[in-house]
């Protein structure tokens, strides 16, 4: 009983995995599942999104900045 | 009616105009009726529509505040829920708080790992925590709605309706196949409802998050994954095993539909998807290859097939081959089948299956040096393992952890790598290059002998790769490791050694000195650390011993050609020692400043004799302060010295200074050819006096054996005077003596005698201090004691150093008494005449005419000068502190007759002209000048002449009192203290071996003097009483000189009180100094100045 369980939200897991891939959302496994434990914890899914894009935006600005400041050795 | 008959006749034609006009209005007239009947039902209508509409305002109204009623409510239920009474200790309390807290704790968690991953931030990070808040902060204070699942279901429509205009109406279909089946699902493991509140949030979160998806080519894989699912088991060719199947006419169809083969073939990702049709199509490729390798084509197809491994590191995606179905061999794919089960979370991660022989040629490589490679990347000269293989028989984890431990050596053998090729391009820089820094030669050094050590251990991952590639026998990670364990422990000897001596942060990074200095120290307390573990570490120290003696060989050269040819060549200035270019040779600060110890922040001279002579030639009033700054300066100084001093080396390091110094100055008396020649190099020296003290054969074998020796080793092999060495140098103990006599004599070869000699043998197992001490320091105490004694010869026979010491005795220090009397004599006169006396060539005439009988030869050198005086004469005594003697000392003499000492000299000079000048006037004194009117021939003033003779007879007394002190104290000074004194100095002079002794014995002996006569501000007291009496000699005599008459009682009262007091008090001070026993010598004038006073 528990697998059978366990297999259905394997299963729903893999489908979101599949939705967000359709929907281009750029995220990988590991932090799908961390949102939805989030959202099951009562996160608001909209302010989840909005500090998802924040820290992207902020880390590929961080990124640029020191990309710009030392050249990679390579 | 006439109007009526007026009217004619309507014609028939009007009638039915008429007619119709009537039955128009008749209809119209209907008309308005209905239309005032609809106007009426209207407005009847508009009416009641009103009063609805008011009582629709009402019923809003009262909703209105219904609902705000409820929400209120609502609010307060929540925070009744949120919020537990401070005083509540109910159970429900208790059960919220710990819900609450275990809520935060996973919520804080989970906000952690989404930093993670969407930053890659770690938690050590510095921006980590600002994120965190701002999570934290945004998930619990925020304007959002709740989701509303018609707001969704819009939204999905909308996209769906947007992938139509697209021409993607395929993907619209797969994305509602998708939600719809995802609402079906339950979500959690908690709660198994479909179309939940949860279901739709996190459609909502994908939906904010999604960004233009109409751009994505999608590609469905869920179907392939399940396949996967069930494939990785393999459970069909383990149970197809010897079971032959008819696979029907067309064996090389792939059991998939075309659709989705070319799905598969159509994915960009997930290797292991395509797992079996991989397998066919390679059993296809075989099938073809035989096929070709029979018809002639390809003649050792298989050959190749066999022997040629499979490109693992490119993109092309690989096969885990199970070349054993046992579960043991099969550990990795069981384990990730358990997390699979146990996590639904569990995501397998995208590993490239390697064999565990092709893993550790990676390593091998890497610790080879290698900075690239599939296993380990170089990112920031640190190298990373990439989690990015896995083997058949070991979990992901355990092989991480073997792994890491390679890859910590790998970082190891990177950094040194880094450093060797620092070094080498920085030296190949520098030549091309002539405006670079040199490099330092020390470093240099390390780094080639450095180098060497790598290569051995090269050789050794060498001989372990063919081993690995021959498969003769079996090697496994952890044997790889057991093997390399001895090599990983000089690994990480080396890498401390480079860590402390050359990576680690120095004051100041770019002073070669410390640099130098200190890598050989510690390179050296290495050895002493492993000398002490004795057989512990005995693959250690011969390592570690040729290392240091390679990277003491460019500072040994520096010693070498700096005390055997005068030069300190040092072009990486890394030498502790460094020339001062500001001083020359010929400068009288040559000895003292021309070297300098090399720490930044001080420049003192290297070997600092003369300091004190500057504090004694400093004016009183700073002395103290200056000493007391000096003492302090000088601690500070030796501390930061010692620091930049390598260990090793303190104990010789004074006199390799001196040795440098004096071998600079013999060059520049070009006194250097064939006097001195050590035709050996020191170091070639070092290393041959090493040899023999260690009996190091030329089978190196014989010493590397480890602690129990072969059974050849007998008597007739042991290096008796090894052992005779040791019973020599080893503290004198009789059982020691009995033990090692034994060992010696005795033919047994019981197992503690054969250790015992094997210990001897071993290289290393003299401590290293003693081996310095018999084969470094000797060598270097030699060239120090030549080069000190040549010198220090010259000095004395060819510079006349001793006559010129002599003749600034002789007429500072007035040994010369005759020709100094010659010229004071009429100095003093004139003084007393009150004349004219400071015309210098006057005096300069006066003094060559003093010295010209028995001095001549000093004329050209000696000269007098008068200074203006800078302290204010307040007694005659002081007129003379303005004359002084100059006395033109040559090169090189002056190094040790330098100025300072002329002006201790001038002081002492000044003091006996002083003395010399209260004697005089004493001397010159003649009673006549005093004598009192004839008694008899004026009886008259009989009554005054009473007091004229008591006072001519007081007179007499004060002068004699005081001529007697005078001459107690001239005798004293020119006898006692300065004739002893320069006993003593001429004795020590004879025993100098070098110009440093020297010079501190002539320091020695003017502080002496400066002391005893009481120039120092510490006998401030004894001096100021002595002037007071010298003083009053003078003023004495020009009371004398205006005659008895003008000498008033209470002038000579007071001089006679002024004289016994200071008599009085120099007597009790000399009598309780000699009374001491410190000082023996103030006895006599302490006895002369008694009976002076009885």
């Amino acid at each position: 009983m528990a697998e059978a369980r366990t297999n259905s939200v394997r299963e729903a897991m893999d489908t979101l995995q599949e939705i967000s891939r359709l929907l281009n959302t750029g995220l990988d496994s590991e932090t799908l599942s961390i949102c939805v434990r989030l959202i099951e914890q009562g996160v608001n899914p909209e302010a989840l999104a909005s500090v998802i894009k924040e820290l992207r935006r902020e880390t590929a600005a961080l990124k640029a900045a020191e990309r710009i400041g030392s050249p990679s050795p390579d | 009616m006439k109007k009526l008959d007026a009217v004619k006749p309507v014609p028939k034609k009007d009638e039915a105009e008429l007619r119709n006009l009537r039955e128009e209005n008749a209809r119209l007239r209907k008309r308005v009726h209905t239309l005032e009947e609809t106007i009426a039902s209207l407005q009847i209508t508009s009416v009641t529509m009103q009063k609805d509409m008011c009582d629709i305002r009402q019923s809003q109204d009262v909703l209105k505040v219904k609902v705000s009623n409820v929400r209120e409510e609502i609010r307060k239920e929540r925070k009744k829920r949120l919020t537990v009474p401070d005083g509540s200790t109910g159970r429900e309390g208790k059960c919220i708080r710990r819900k609450m807290a275990a809520w935060r704790k996973e919520f804080e968690k989970d906000a952690k790992a989404l930093i993670r991953c969407t930053t890659g931030f770690q938690e050590e990070d510095e921006h980590f925590s600002t994120c965190l808040e701002f999570v934290t902060s945004n998930f619990r204070f925020h304007r959002f709605l709740d989701v509303d699942s018609h707001k969704v279901d819009r939204i999905i429509d909308g996209l769906c309706d947007k992938y139509t205009v697209h021409s993607k109406a395929d993907t619209a279909d797969t994305l509602r196949g998708l939600i719809l089946r995802l609402l079906e699902l339950p979500i959690t493991q908690e709660k198994l409802c479909s179309k939940s509140d949860t279901h739709y949030s996190v459609l909502s979160l994908l939906l904010c998050l999604s960004e233009t998806p109409t751009s994505v080519d999608f590609q469905q894989q869920v179907s392939a994954r399940t396949q996967e699912e069930k494939d990785s088991f393999d459970w069909t060719s383990y149970l197809l095993e010897g079971i032959d199947i008819d696979t029907g006419p067309f064996p090389d169809t792939p059991p998939w539909s075309d659709d989705d083969e070319d799905e598969n073939d159509n994915t960009s990702s997930d290797n292991d998807s395509l797992s079996t049709s991989n397998n066919q199509q390679v059993a296809s490729l075989r099938k073809d290859l035989v096929q070709y390798a029979e018809q002639g084509w390809l003649p050792k197809a298989d050959w190749l097939k066999n022997n040629v491994m499979t490109q693992y590191w490119s993109e092309r995606p690989q096969t885990m081959e199970l070349t054993n179905t046992h579960h043991t061999a099969n550990l990795t794919n069981i384990w990730e089948m358990h997390q699979y089960s146990s996590d639904p979370f569990y995501k397998c991660a995208d590993r490239t299956p390697l064999t565990e022989t092709q893993a550790m040629r990676e390593s091998l490589w890497t610790l080879g040096g290698c900075r690239q490679s599939f296993l380990y990347r170089c990112r920031e000269h640190k190298l990373l393992l990439m989690n990015n293989i896995k083997v058949s028989h070991i979990t992901p984890d355990a092989l991480q952890s073997i792994l890491q431990k390679l890859a910590w050596y790998g970082n190891i053998t990177l950094s040194l790598h880094h450093m060797i090729d620092s070094v080498l391009t920085r030296s190949f820089s520098c030549h091309d290059n002539s405006t670079s820094e040199p490099v330092s030669r020390t470093q240099q050094a390390f780094t080639s002998a450095l180098l060497r050590c790598l290569q051995d251990f090269n050789k050794k991952l060498a001989s372990l790769e063919r081993r690995l590639v021959s498969q003769e026998e079996l090697v496994t990670l952890s044997t790889m490791i057991g093997t390399l364990q001895e090599q990983f422990g000089e690994l990480e000897m080396l890498y401390t050694v480079y860590h402390l001596g050359v990576a680690s942060p120095s004051t100041d990074k770019t002073n070669d000195v410390l640099t130098a200095s200190r890598l050989l120290s510690v390179l050296y307390q290495n050895i002493l650390q492993f000398n002490t573990l004795g057989d512990a570490a005995h693959t250690k120290l011969p390592l570690l011993l040729p290392l240091w003696i390679q990277t003491l060989r460019p500072y040994l050269e520096i010693i070498d050609g700096w005390v055997n040819k005068g030069n300190l060549i040092d072009p990486a200035r890394e030498f502790i020692i460094q020339r001062n270019g500001n001083v020359d040779v010929f400068h009288e600060d040559f000895w003292e400043s021309a070297f300098l110890v090399s720490n930044s922040s001080v420049h003192q001279a290297a070997d600092t004799p003369g300091s004190s002579l500057s504090q004694i030639s400093m004016k009183e009033t700073h002395q103290e302060e200056n000493l007391h700054d000096k003492n302090t300066g000088k601690e500070e100084r030796d501390h930061q010295e010692e620091e930049f001093i390598p260990v090793f080396l303190k104990s010789v390091f004074k006199e390799i200074i001196l040795a440098g110094k004096s071998m600079e100055l013999l060059k520049a008396l070009g006194k250097m050819g064939g006097r001195v020649e050590f035709p050996v190099p020191l170091y070639e020296e070092f290393v041959e006096s090493l040899k023999v003290f260690l009996d190091v054969s030329d089978a190196p074998d014989q010493t590397c054996t480890g602690p129990s020796p072969p059974d050849h080793v007998g008597t007739a092999q042991v290096p008796s005077t090894m052992l005779h060495r040791v019973l020599d140098t080893a503290v004198k103990d009789s059982l020691l003596e009995k033990n090692f006599l034994k060992a010696i004599v005795t033919d047994s070869s019981e197992p503690e005698q054969d250790g015992t000699r094997s210990a001897v043998l071993l290289e290393g197992s003299q401590p290293v201090q003693l081996a310095l001490q018999r084969c470094l320091y000797p060598h270097i105490l030699q060239r120090c004691s030549t080069v000190s004694r040549l010198l220090v010869e010259l000095l004395k026979t060819e510079y006349q150093l001793e006559d010129y010491l002599q003749a600034m005795h002789k007429f500072f220090l007035m040994e010369a008494g005759d020709a100094m009397h010659n010229f004071y004599t009429p100095l003093f006169a004139k003084l007393s005449a009150g004349e004219e006396w400071q015309d210098v060539s006057v005096l300069n005439s006066q003094l060559h005419s003093a010295i010209q009988q028995h001095h001549s030869q000093h004329a050209d050198r000696l000269s007098v000068t008068v200074e203006a005086s800078q302290v204010e004469e307040t007694q005659p005594i002081d007129q003379l502190q303005c004359l002084t003697l100059c006395y033109r000392v040559p090169w090189p003499v002056d190094i040790v007759i330098t100025s300072a000492c002329q002006n201790v000299y001038n002081q002492v000079f000044q003091f006996l002209l002083q003395l010399k000048w209260a004697k005089y006037c004493l001397d010159e004194l003649k009673f006549a000048d005093l004598s009192c009117p004839d008694v008899q021939t004026d009886r008259s003033v009989e009554s005054e002449d009473v007091p004229a003779r008591q006072k001519q007879h007081r007179m007499h007394l004060l002068r004699l009192r005081l001529l007697h002190f005078i001459n107690a104290l001239h005798s004293y000074f020119m006898t006692r203290i300065l004739y002893t004194t320069a006993l003593e100095f001429q004795r020590e002079l004879s025993e100098a071996s070098d110009l440093n002794r020297v010079i501190e014995a002539h320091t020695a002996f003017l502080t002496k003097l400066y002391q005893r006569c009481m120039l120092h501000k510490k006998a401030g007291l004894l001096k100021m009483a002595v002037r007071r009496m010298l003083n009053m000699a003078v003023s004495f005599q020009t009371l004398w000189d205006h005659g008895l008459h003008n000498i008033s009682l209470e002038s000579l009262e007071t001089m006679e009180d002024e004289f016994q007091k200071c008599n009085d008090f120099l007597g009790s001070f000399f009598i309780n100094m000699s009374r001491r026993g410190s000082f023996p010598h103030m006895e006599s004038l302490a006895l002369s100045l008694r009976m002076g006073s009885a």
